[in-house]
């Protein structure tokens, strides 16, 4: 009985020391099951954790690397696929942004700028470094910005914004129009988180289209100019038979009547002066009408010019300073019709000076491929809103004037392939410049 | 005797010399009776024919020593009608009247032979005096 107990407790102590080996046991095999849990899971989860924050964060550099095999690894190879994918999804997305031509450019909601596409760098002037983070009305400056933004407008009701014609400020402070279209940018639950605005330099159009226009004015002109010009020459022909029949009889009566009576030769005085000066306006008419062909000839500009004055009698109070280059090269004119120009300028010059008198200065030099002429007065000036109507037929400011010296001067310089401008100011004096193209067989040598 | 008939026959001769036949031809009303009217009062006889027909007409029935002819006229123009009338009579002189620039027909004219041409309106001082040269020339040509 006794061994029996001694046993039986024996048996418990034996007993006991096993469970506290196999506690032993169990703590060391559960330390190291946790040991390699953790080594094997739990880091890798970490790893994976941090990198899931990179990429929220926007940072797609790091990929992750996981040594041993297992179900981690593949899970962070899913990862890293994802992260490979997600590269190539916003390289592709930043190559179709930057490869379009037109200029893009997004910002948040309070209209700072997010995004700068090379082609808004290259027309703005900025880099994007520059002026990411800046308010995009500091940095543009265009003439809507602060009434009607379209970016903000498409960004604030959600609707796109097209075409809008926009004059925008550069860098280096040029204005230049721009058609731009803005929308709005929204996330995935339709939030809108800004604005994103693409527009276009449209300054070679509207260049363009200016010359068009002009092109299209000038047509007209030139239209009206040669039906003006039959319409002329039909109505200079028509009138010439009843003058001369008026003047004949005129010629009649004064001859018939022999007594003194001093009144009746007067008036008849006056009807054969009147019809004088009318056939001065047809004569004057019809010379504009045969302004539409011109006789090229090489000549001496400056025997023209001489020539132009030898012919004109200025009134005592008008002087003519000459400052003729020597030995220009010539100059294809019809010579007849290039001194009626010079009469037609230098005229005008003397009309302008015909209060205080002055000074024309008439100067020849070679600029270029040209010859130009220069008839400068130091007269009344031509007010600048008159400067447009200039050359236009019967514009006239004086009360005997008809207004076909300028319109006549302008068919003929244009017949010589040449320029003619104009610069004044009021009360101080007006310059013609004439510029001809000098004869071809010098101009080689020349320019 | 002899001598008082040859005076008063080469006096008539001189007479008829002087008073040299003109005929106007031109469409419009107004420049034949003018012309004919400062004419006649300079002394020379005058007629006056609306178009080139009705001066082809006259100039075959009479003789004229000039004829001013417009140039631009309905039917036929100065120029073809002048052609016609120099078939008929070679010692006829033509003043060609032109209110127009027919530079080509002036020329066609000029190679035609005329004495001259004028442009309307014309001082009719300047007929006169052209007038006058040919009567002069005439009576030059006949002593
Ligand atoms: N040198 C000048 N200085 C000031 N005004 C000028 C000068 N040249 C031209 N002008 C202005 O331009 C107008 C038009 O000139 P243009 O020679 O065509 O006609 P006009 O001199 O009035 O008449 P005309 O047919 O007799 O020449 C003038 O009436 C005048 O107002
Ligand atoms: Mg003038």
């Amino acid at each position: 009985m006794k061994k029996s107990h001694i046993d039986a407790k024996d048996a418990w102590h034996s007993s006991h020391l096993w469970m506290v080996a196999i506690f032993i046991m169990a703590t060391i095999l559960g330390l190291t099951i946790a040991t390699s849990i953790s080594i094997s899971i739990l880091r890798p989860l970490k790893l994976l954790d941090d990198s899931a924050k990179l990429i929220a964060g926007g940072n797609l550099k790091e990929l992750l690397y996981i040594q041993k095999k297992g179900e981690i690894t593949s899970l962070a190879n899913s990862f890293n696929q994802m992260i490979l994918s997600l590269r190539h999804q916003i390289r592709t997305s930043k190559t179709i942004l930057e490869a379009i031509a037109d200029p893009i450019f997004t910002v948040d909601m309070a209209m700072n700028l997010t995004y700068f596409s090379p082609a808004c760098e290259k027309l703005s002037g900025y880099t994007s470094k520059e002026v990411i983070g800046k308010k995009c009305y500091e940095i543009f400056k265009s003439d809507i910005c602060e009434k009607q933004c379209a970016v903000k407008s498409s960004a604030k009701n959600g609707t796109p914004t097209y075409n809008v014609e926009v004059q925008m400020k550069t860098k280096d402070q040029k204005s230049i129009p721009i058609m731009a279209s803005a929308s709005s940018i929204k996330d995935e639950q339709g939030n809108i988180m800004g604005g994103c605005e693409v527009f276009r330099n449209i300054s070679e159009q509207k260049r363009m289209l200016r010359e068009l226009k002009e092109a299209e004015e000038q047509l007209i002109i030139s239209e009206k100019m040669a039906a003006l010009g039959r319409l002329a020459s039909c109505v200079s022909h028509e009138l010439r038979n009843p003058l001369a029949i008026i003047q004949n009889s005129a010629y009649y009566l004064k001859h018939k009547f022999t007594d003194q009576d001093a009144k009746l030769h007067k008036h008849l005085g006056i009807i054969e002066n009147e019809i004088i000066s009318s056939n001065k306006i047809i004569d004057e008419l019809l010379g504009f009408c045969r302004t539409t062909k011109s006789e090229l000839a090489s000549n001496d500009i400056n025997k023209v010019i001489e020539l132009s004055i030898s012919r004109i009698q200025l009134k005592p109070n008008i002087t003519i300073e000459k400052n003729l280059a020597p030995e220009l090269p010539p100059v294809p004119l019809d010579k007849e019709q290039i001194h009626q120009v010079f009469v037609n300028l230098i005229s005008n010059a003397e009309y302008s000076m015909l209060n205080n008198g002055g000074k024309i200065s008439i100067t020849s030099r070679q600029n270029k491929g040209m010859v130009e002429i220069e008839i400068g007065d130091q007269g009344c000036g031509i007010p600048s809103s008159d400067l447009k109507k200039l050359f236009d037929p019967f514009f006239t400011t004086k009360i005997k004037g008809i207004g076909l010296g300028l319109a006549i001067t302008k068919s003929i310089i244009q017949n010589h392939h040449a320029n003619i401008s104009v610069n004044s100011v009021v009360g101080e004096g007006t310059s013609f410049f004439i510029s001809l193209p000098i004869a071809k067989e010098y101009s080689k040598t020349v320019s | 005797m002899m001598n008082g008939k040859t005076i008063k026959k080469s006096g008539e001769t001189i007479e008829k010399r002087e008073k040299l036949k003109i005929l106007v031809v031109d469409d419009q009303s107004g420049m034949r009776e003018t012309l004919s009217d400062i004419l006649q009062d300079a002394g020379y006889v005058v007629e006056a024919a609306v178009d080139g027909y009705c001066a082809i007409k006259k100039a075959g029935k009479q003789f004229f020593d000039i004829i001013l002819m417009d140039v631009i006229m309905p039917g036929i123009n100065g120029v073809e009608a002048i052609k016609e009338i120099k078939k008929l009579n070679s010692q006829t002189k033509f003043i060609l009247m032109t209110a127009y620039s027919a530079e080509t027909l002036i020329n066609e004219a000029v190679k035609l032979g005329i004495y001259q041409y004028i442009n309307k309106p014309f001082p009719p001082e300047q007929i006169i005096s052209i007038l006058e040269n040919i009567n002069k020339n005439k009576t030059k040509n006949d002593e």
